[in-house]
């Protein structure tokens, strides 16, 4: 994209190095190629020196919030409902077989 | 006599009443009007072929006498992040590229049995990441009011087809102004509801903290209708409000009749001022507090030091809920999979999925939110995110003991170029400052129209918050408003629109 504000060319400390992106990235089981590792290292360098002020809040005597507003769970009772059918569940997998999702070996080794 | 696909939704529900039009009349005529313009605007991902016979079944059950409901007959487009069953489900995604989803949103669920008119779903940033619908895997929308602008984002393709006369309805989803912004930047009404206030439950969720359901129109009293029919309790979603919502299609009618306005309480937020705003764009607001203040509302500056922080929290705690709340596509249930040569491993299978699948912002909000969460950064960044959200939630309790509603610029300037969004991601997220704190504070906020800017002709939206719970009041004070600039004007915003769509075919 070209921007319509002054030229940027990246944070002025990085904040992550590529090896950094290569090695979130793999937590989150998204390969990336090293054109995305650069451009991921500048923007995600960019972004944390734009939050980095949060910093300063983190021992702040206030509670965390983890949601807008105190809500009450909501339950029900502990009986079955309309549930999905095995071949509802399964319209949409990319690989069936015998009414199951199919997947590569978990562990690795023969399929 | 205006054309079909001009009336309002409320209109239309008049005449379909009266029986002077019919539903396969008004659904054909906005099938028609998509089929004219959408080449340009590109609002629509999916058509419900389905839409006719729906039509066709509603007259009939109107003609045997039963009781078809006040918007039935009336059309719809819904976002494309609201599962359906009968019509893909993408959210913008390549990863989701041709989902069948078996069951329907509760909010689908709701307007199927008020026997609304489905026309399709419509465009959205890829995951409602985005703010002007660029980020989408199907291409960009276009803004009817310039094709060469953006509609806004995530919810661009609602608010664009809304614009365009493609639907008088469309449904929506707010994380941090997808619903409130994209109407701003297109001279529609677009309400971010109360957290809890409409369900979620068959959204496709993008930060569960965050995200509400909403109602998009051109007016205010067509986006309450749609809000009256879409809210409730549903124990499906685990954060909804268990009460009894009060009408807020009777607050926007009392507002757009003269209710008085005398000794209402309206918020300035002080931070939210600054030289950033578009000139055009500042003069618009001046003028609606002047003319409050002239109509007996009581105007009063309220302070916010946490707000200019907010979008720094909201961008921390938004990508470590997407990181979890994206995990989900795993290439196993649904979606795409991608199987790399000479690979045996799942693991090989799911990334290269996710690396195929998932575009550029979608890949930066997770990869932040993972690093966030992580050891050595989750007591520092994320919790001082979570702290500064509660400082946000705070000083808006406070503001909301000395004022009953705080008005608000939708956004700093009118729709931008296509493809002129800044490089620096953080420099575009800073935009939304004025539409993140709701969604922190889970309070309601409405945008509704308020003129164009001198400069370029653009619409121009006011956002009106309230405390939690208040909606109703947001109509009521909208609608005056709306009327506010009719009367000043001499027609509504949303009429203005540039006539060009269909010279340009």
């Amino acid at each position: 994209m070209s921007g319509n504000s002054a030229p940027y060319s990246g944070a002025e400390t990085a904040k992550l190095t590529t090896d950094d992106v290569r090695r979130i990235a793999h937590t989150a089981q998204i390969e990336i190629t090293d054109e995305e590792a650069s451009s991921l290292q500048r923007d995600l360098s960019a972004i944390l020196v734009g939050v980095e002020s949060l910093t300063e809040f983190a021992q702040l005597d206030v509670e965390a919030s983890v949601r807008p507003f105190a809500l009450t769970n909501v339950t029900r009772a502990d009986k079955p409902m309309d549930v999905l059918t095995r071949a509802e569940a399964l319209q949409n997998a990319p690989e069936v077989e015998d009414g199951m999702f199919k997947v590569s070996s978990i562990l690795g080794g023969e399929h | 006599m205006s054309e079909i696909f001009e009336l309002t939704a409320a209109e239309l529900s008049e005449k379909l009443e009266a029986k002077e039009l019919s539903a396969v009349e008004v659904t054909k005529a906005h099938l028609e009007r998509i089929a004219n313009v959408d080449q340009q605007v590109h609002a629509f991902l999916t058509l419900n072929e389905e839409a006719l016979a729906t039509a066709e079944a509603i007259d009939k059950a109107r003609a045997e006498g039963s009781h078809a409901g006040v918007l039935a007959g009336v059309p719809i487009a819904v976002k494309d992040v609201l599962v359906t069953q009968g019509m893909p489900t993408t959210a913008g995604s390549k990863i989701l590229e041709g989902y069948m989803s078996p069951f329907d949103a509760t909010v689908v669920e709701k307007i199927k049995k008020a026997n609304l008119v489905q026309l399709g779903k419509t465009n959205m940033d890829e995951f409602a990441m985005g703010a002007t619908t660029e980020t989408s895997a199907f291409g960009n929308t276009y803004n009817p009011w310039n094709l060469k602008t953006v509609p806004g984002g995530s919810g661009g393709g609602s608010a664009a087809a809304l614009a365009a006369f493609e639907t008088p309805l469309a449904l929506g989803s707010d994380t941090g102004g997808s619903i409130r912004q994209p109407a701003a930047l297109t001279g529609t009404v677009g309400m971010k509801p109360t957290y809890g206030g409409v369900s979620r439950y068959g959204s496709i969720a993008l930060a569960s903290s965050l995200d509400q359901i909403g109602p998009a129109a051109r007016t205010v009293l067509d986006t309450a209708l749609l809000h009256d029919l879409i809210a409730g309790y549903d124990p499906r979603d685990g954060v909804s409000i268990n009460t009894q919502w009060p009408s807020m299609a009777d607050a926007a009618r009392a507002g757009s009749t003269g209710a008085s306005l005398d000794g209402l309480r309206v918020g300035v937020i002080k931070q939210l001022d600054s030289n950033e705003i578009q000139n055009g764009v500042k003069s618009r607001f001046e003028e609606t507090v002047a003319w409050l203040t002239k109509n007996g509302a009581e105007v009063i500056e309220v302070e916010m030091p946490s707000i200019e922080l907010a979008v720094q929290a909201y961008y921390v705690i938004l990508a470590a809920e997407a990181s979890s709340n994206l995990s989900k596509f795993d290439s196993v249930r649904f979606g795409l999979r991608v199987t790399p040569e000479n690979t045996t491993s799942f693991e090989d299978v799911m990334s290269a999925t996710r690396g195929a699948g998932f575009g550029a912002e979608v890949k930066r909000r997770i990869l932040l939110g993972i690093h966030v969460l992580s050891k050595g950064q989750y007591d520092t960044i994320f919790t001082g995110a979570q702290k500064v959200r509660t400082l946000v939630i705070n000083e808006f309790q406070k503001a909301f003991e000395e004022v009953d509603i705080i008005a608000s610029l939708t956004g700093p300037e009118t729709a931008w170029n296509i493809e002129q969004s800044s490089d620096n991601p953080m420099r575009n997220y800073l935009k939304d400052g004025a539409t993140i704190p709701a969604n922190l504070a889970g309070l309601p906020a409405l945008s509704l129209p308020i003129g164009l800017a001198d400069e370029d002709q653009m619409p121009v939206g006011l956002q009106l918050l309230g405390a939690a719970k208040n909606d109703d009041l947001l109509y009521k004070t909208g609608a005056a408003l709306e009327q506010m600039v009719i009367d000043r004007d001499g027609s509504a915003v949303w009429r203005r629109v540039p006539t060009t769509l269909e010279e340009t075919r």
